[in-house]
């Protein structure tokens, strides 16, 4: 079966498009799809989807079709389905107090 | 009460909404709404707001206008460079419309002040940057069972959607966790937060009016690079720790 996925924002930028489509052979959920397609795309687009332990990553929407998807719940997967990732953004305006201080925390991050 | 002859004249297009009318304009007078951060969503949300005739709002906002405010955050002036952004905005709203009552906050939510804003309105827009803040808010609109409109932007991407606390799935239940990768400067045209502040605005109107179908349960996302709209069902989540106990009723009924 061929399914078509989409990428949003953040993500859409790592992977470089905006779509693909993907052909599978047997039964797949879409919480699979993602995690095969985590593996095959590699970084920075793992990251994104995958955590280190290689679970997914629940605040991105998961979207099959027009129907938000529960990350907990297998959604199997149908000839045709359209399959959207959209990880989350937010609103704008940050003062440059906040933005020095969350590339503090960045570089503890790193350290550890 | 009834509108001055004023609020007639100058509410008279939208007054000629079906379903609207003078009751509605009654409903978005008396209603008040806190809005957090006026830059380039909130910015033009308020303004929405203010231009509706919503009688009171309250914006949460610190630091002073930049440079780099000025590409979208259009209750910003050049001649108030370096200065407090509330009261830019307080400025530039009131000039708009006198009869506002706007309360300027220059201060931006946090765990000291959240309760006292969110307790202080009828509806919250949720329009600040950091999801620290995104999540106390709505904790404590649900909390509160007060209805909050949520807006998000992205490069030439947005979404909406409206949270009525116990019916729809709240922030927490979207989001459990805050984003590991949030990339907290990113690139946005004025036009696209613009996009994403109208909808939110339309969406507070809706709902303290009563006119419509709010985008409760459902996210509105565009993509403006493709020129595409779509909206999509969202669930609440099982268990979520915000809202699992929340119940439907409170709050502004839409």
């Amino acid at each position: 079966m061929k399914v078509t996925v989409k990428y949003c924002a953040q993500i859409k930028q790592a992977i470089g498009i905006a779509s693909e489509v993907v052909e599978l052979e047997g039964d797949c959920s879409a919480q699979e799809l993602i995690t095969r397609l985590a593996q095959q795309h590699g970084e920075p687009v793992r990251s994104f989807l995958l955590d280190r332990e290689g679970r997914h990553r629940t605040n991105n929407l998961l979207i099959v079709g027009d129907e938000q998807v529960q990350w907990a719940t297998p959604r199997p997967l149908e000839d045709g389905d359209e399959v959207t990732v959209l990880p989350p953004i937010s609103g704008g305006s940050l003062r440059a107090w906040e933005r020095a201080r969350e590339r503090v925390r960045v570089r503890v991050r790193v350290r550890k | 009460m009834s509108l001055s002859d004023e609020e007639r004249r100058t509410y008279e297009w939208q007054i000629w909404v079906p379903d609207f009318g003078e009751p509605g304009q009654e409903k978005l007078r008396d209603a008040s709404v806190l809005v957090s951060r006026v830059g380039g969503l909130g910015g033009l949300v308020a303004y929405e707001l203010a231009a509706a005739g919503v009688g009171r709002l309250v914006l949460a906002h610190a630091g002073n206008v930049k440079h780099s405010d000025l590409n979208r955050q259009l209750l910003m002036t050049h001649d108030w460079l370096g200065k407090p952004r509330v009261e830019s905005a307080r400025r530039r709203l009131r000039e708009l419309n006198p009869r506002l009552e706007v309360d300027g906050v220059a201060e931006n939510v946090d765990e000291k002040n959240v309760a006292r804003l969110v307790g202080d309105v009828d509806l919250v827009v949720d329009c600040a940057p950091l999801f620290r803040e995104r999540f106390l808010l709505n904790r404590e609109a649900v909390r509160l069972g007060k209805p909050i409109v949520e807006c998000a932007m992205y490069e030439l991407e947005g979404q909406v959607t409206t949270v009525l606390p116990g019916r729809t799935p709240c922030l927490s239940c979207l989001y459990p966790e805050p984003p590991q990768r949030w990339k907290r400067e990113f690139p946005v045209f004025g036009a696209v937060s613009g996009v994403a502040a109208c909808i939110g605005a339309m969406e507070a109107i809706k709902v303290l009016s009563g006119i419509g179908e709010p985008l409760a349960g459902r996210l509105l996302m565009f993509d403006l690079r493709e020129g595409r709209f779509r909206t999509v069902r969202v669930g609440r989540r099982e268990g979520c720790v915000v809202c699992a106990g929340a119940e439907a009723g409170t709050g502004t009924d839409p």
